[in-house]
């Protein structure tokens, strides 16, 4: 805040002085102290309520009208001065708090007069109090008045009718102008929505307080001499009718603020995922608008659109709607269409908006990440897949190839064996039996190789045969519980098969166990996967390449994959697949 | 016992030619071949072999489900599979009386495979 900012804090101690001063004077008339109280305390109350609004809305013109308004409020009581010259000016200016409290409550809640015959309102009240302080200066006034011995030191016309006509007609014009101020607030009023009404009540309060105070005044006569206590009960009422009008206001404005701050709160306790539609509803409950509707911009249909994206038009030149159009960098993001008193408090409107943008910007960017996430699984669980089918045709070329080329060789080296004459040398038959006994090895390395690339088992007779005969070939005794009332999507197999195989290729690697079990069990949604062992425990999934390769694997089709391995206690490899291919 | 009749069922035109002459050289007759597993049970139901030598993976299907169909025959002739280990299971399953990895294969073994307990 800049240092000049806080100026208006000095008003403080000059309004305090002033209230200070008047008071003085009207002890001078032996007032009882419930008259002193009554008339320091609204014009105190008037300025405090200013300064409360210059304090949270500084840009708000209504602040300076109340204060102005407390600072004319004590200029009557200058009436009991001992100078003349001060009770004249006392006399002539007494009153002008009118017009600032007139102005303030048109003005209301932004500080802008919105509408043409406010502006007359606030002229007229000008023009009648500047009318009047012109009459009290330079027109005759009977000695009477009062009491207060006035002396008219510029014009001493000793006929009086011209001033008397002139307060006349003044008395009449300035309580119609305060009916006007009521009847303006009253339209308003009735015209807005929720929101609007919540936050002209503070106002309406104020005027018709504001119209009943005058009222009272020029209705028994703005110096009637009414029967002691009844005549300062009236003077009571109107007076303390002033300080309840500017608390109302300044309680109005601070709603308007809680309002903002409830609209900022929400926003952030909404979070990223708030879809537009609850979005919207949250905000028509937050402004107490509840015609809010929030209509997202759909950039493949270039309009906006409802919260089931069929598009929408705009509200043209209905009454007492508005729309609020939210952009980013020129682009449309959203269209707010709410009630036109909402406008009455830009910054509640620019607050609105800025959620608004944040709120939609994250939620576009989560579904950006959503859909880019999507992407990157799919496209993983397409290359796992491409994979898979490159190394079941590996397994089958290698098959029907090197392998059937080999296992004929044999069979023929076989048949040369059986048909070698007896004559043969024994040399001969040994090399014979040799060259079968190494390329039957061969065979069973190349297959153990094809194997490895991709189990054909699992192809051509589906998991359960595929685990029975990966347990059935392990060096240790596994038990193995199997319930698949189903056989899964081959890339779910797939990705059950190798994580048995290598959880149990780690088991007999590593784990010096000698109790091993695989337990699989299937439902209609989810296949779970357990391999324990009592072994050395201390697995680790980050440790080698292998646990890591399936923990991808069984991601890639929306699986997980858990590892319990504390040392010395085993290791439980737990695996969950879905049933249905991603 | 006199000398076993045998069909043998396999993809490869060598390995069938290569199994006929090693069998009938220790001892068997074999009574046909086939390629596939609509071949392979045809030949089966007109020839009735007194054994099936059957590969599991044929172009068709599965020689598991061959032999399966066979097992359910009136009179079911004796089927051995020929392939990898890890079929052992599914030869068992399936009612196979062994099985024999394709390159070890020989008058011998197949008979110690069919006299096996």
């Amino acid at each position: 805040m800049k240092p000049t900012a806080r100026l208006p804090w000095l008003l403080v101690p000059a309004a305090i002085t002033w209230a200070w001063l008047a008071t003085r004077q009207q002890q001078r008339a032996d007032r009882p102290w419930t008259f002193l109280v009554s008339d320091v305390v609204p014009g105190l109350v008037l300025i405090a309520a200013g300064l409360t609004i210059w304090s949270r809305r500084p840009q708000n013109r209504c602040w300076w009208l109340l204060v102005a308004a407390g600072f004319a409020w004590y200029v009557g009581d200058f009436l009991q001065s001992t100078n003349d010259d001060v009770v004249l000016g006392a006399f002539a200016f007494g009153g002008w708090y009118g017009l600032f409290v007139g102005w303030a409550v048109l003005a209301f809640p932004n500080g802008r007069l919105q509408h043409r015959h406010d502006r007359v309102l606030v002229v007229t009240l000008f023009a009648l109090l500047a009318g009047r302080s012109v009459s009290r200066l330079f027109l005759h006034v009977p000695p009477d008045v009062a009491g207060y011995g006035v002396q008219n030191r510029f014009l001493p016309i000793t006929d009086d009718r011209w001033w008397r006509m002139v307060e006349g007609v003044f008395a009449r014009a300035y309580v119609a102008a305060m009916v006007g101020v009521l009847m303006s607030v009253a339209h308003r009023w009735i015209r807005s929505s929720r929101p609007g009404r919540r936050m002209l009540s503070a106002a309406l309060f104020a005027a018709t307080a504001l119209a009943a105070a005058v009222a009272y005044e020029y209705a028994t006569g703005w110096n009637a001499e009414l029967p002691g206590a009844t005549g300062l009960r009236i003077f009571y009422v109107v007076w303390w009718a002033y300080a309840a009008m500017a608390f109302a206001l300044a309680v109005g404005l601070l709603r308007v603020r809680r309002t903002r701050s409830a609209v900022v709160d929400l926003v952030a306790e909404l979070g990223h995922d708030a879809p537009p539609a609850r979005l919207g509803d949250a905000l028509a409950r937050a402004l107490g608008d509840a015609s809010l509707t929030l209509l997202p911009w759909s950039a493949a249909a270039g309009r906006y659109v409802d919260d089931r994206a069929r598009p929408v038009e705009l509200p043209v030149d209905q009454p007492n709607r508005a729309v609020t159009r939210i952009e980013r960098r020129g682009e449309p993001i959203a269209a707010l269409v709410h009630d036109i008193a909402l406008r009455e408090d830009p910054g509640l409107i620019n607050a609105v908006v800025a959620a608004v943008r944040l709120t939609i910007d994250n939620e576009q960017l989560q579904a950006e990440i959503e859909t880019q996430l999507a992407e990157v699984a799919a496209s993983r669980a397409r290359i796992v897949a491409a994979g898979d089918a490159e190394r079941r045709r590996i397994e089958r070329d290698l098959h029907d190839g090197a392998q059937q080329r080999l296992v004929t060789i044999a069979l023929a080296l076989r048949l040369a064996e059986t048909r070698l004459d007896g004559d043969a040398s024994p040399g001969v038959r040994g090399v014979l039996s040799q060259a079968v006994k190494d390329l039957s090895e061969a065979i069973v390395e190349l297959r153990d190789l094809a194997r490895g690339i991709h189990p054909a088992i699992l192809s051509e007779s589906g998991l359960c045969a595929a685990l029975e005969s990966l347990v059935g070939r392990s060096p240790l005794p596994v038990r193995l519980d199997i319930v698949l009332p189903d056989e899964p999507p081959s890339a779910i197999a797939a990705a059950a098969y190798f994580a048995v195989s290598e959880a149990l290729t780690n088991v007999v690697k590593h784990a010096n166990a000698d109790d091993v079990t695989v337990r699989v069990i299937a439902n209609d949604a989810v296949i779970r996967i357990e391999v324990t062992d009592d072994g050395d425990g201390g697995a680790d999934t980050h440790a080698g390449s292998g646990l890591r390769g399936v923990a991808d694997r069984v991601a890639s089709v929306g699986g997980t994959l858990r590892l319990h391995s504390p040392a010395a206690s085993g290791t439980r490899v737990e695996v969950e697949l879905p049933c249905v291919s991603p | 016992m006199g000398r076993r009749t045998v069909l043998i069922v396999d993809d490869q035109s060598e390995f069938r030619l290569l199994a006929r002459e090693l069998l009938e050289t220790d001892g068997f007759i074999v009574v046909g071949e086939a390629g596939d597993a609509q071949a392979a049970l045809r030949a089966a139901r007109d020839l009735r072999p007194d054994l099936v030598l059957l590969d599991v993976r044929l172009p068709d299907g599965s020689g598991v489900d061959v032999a399966r169909t066979m097992r359910a025959w009136k009179a079911p002739p004796v089927v051995v599979l020929t392939s990898t280990a890890d079929y052992t299971d599914e030869a068992r399953h399936c009612g196979a009386t062994g099985f024999i990895p394709k390159g070890l294969l020989s008058g011998p073994i197949l008979r110690a495979t069919l006299e096996a307990p």
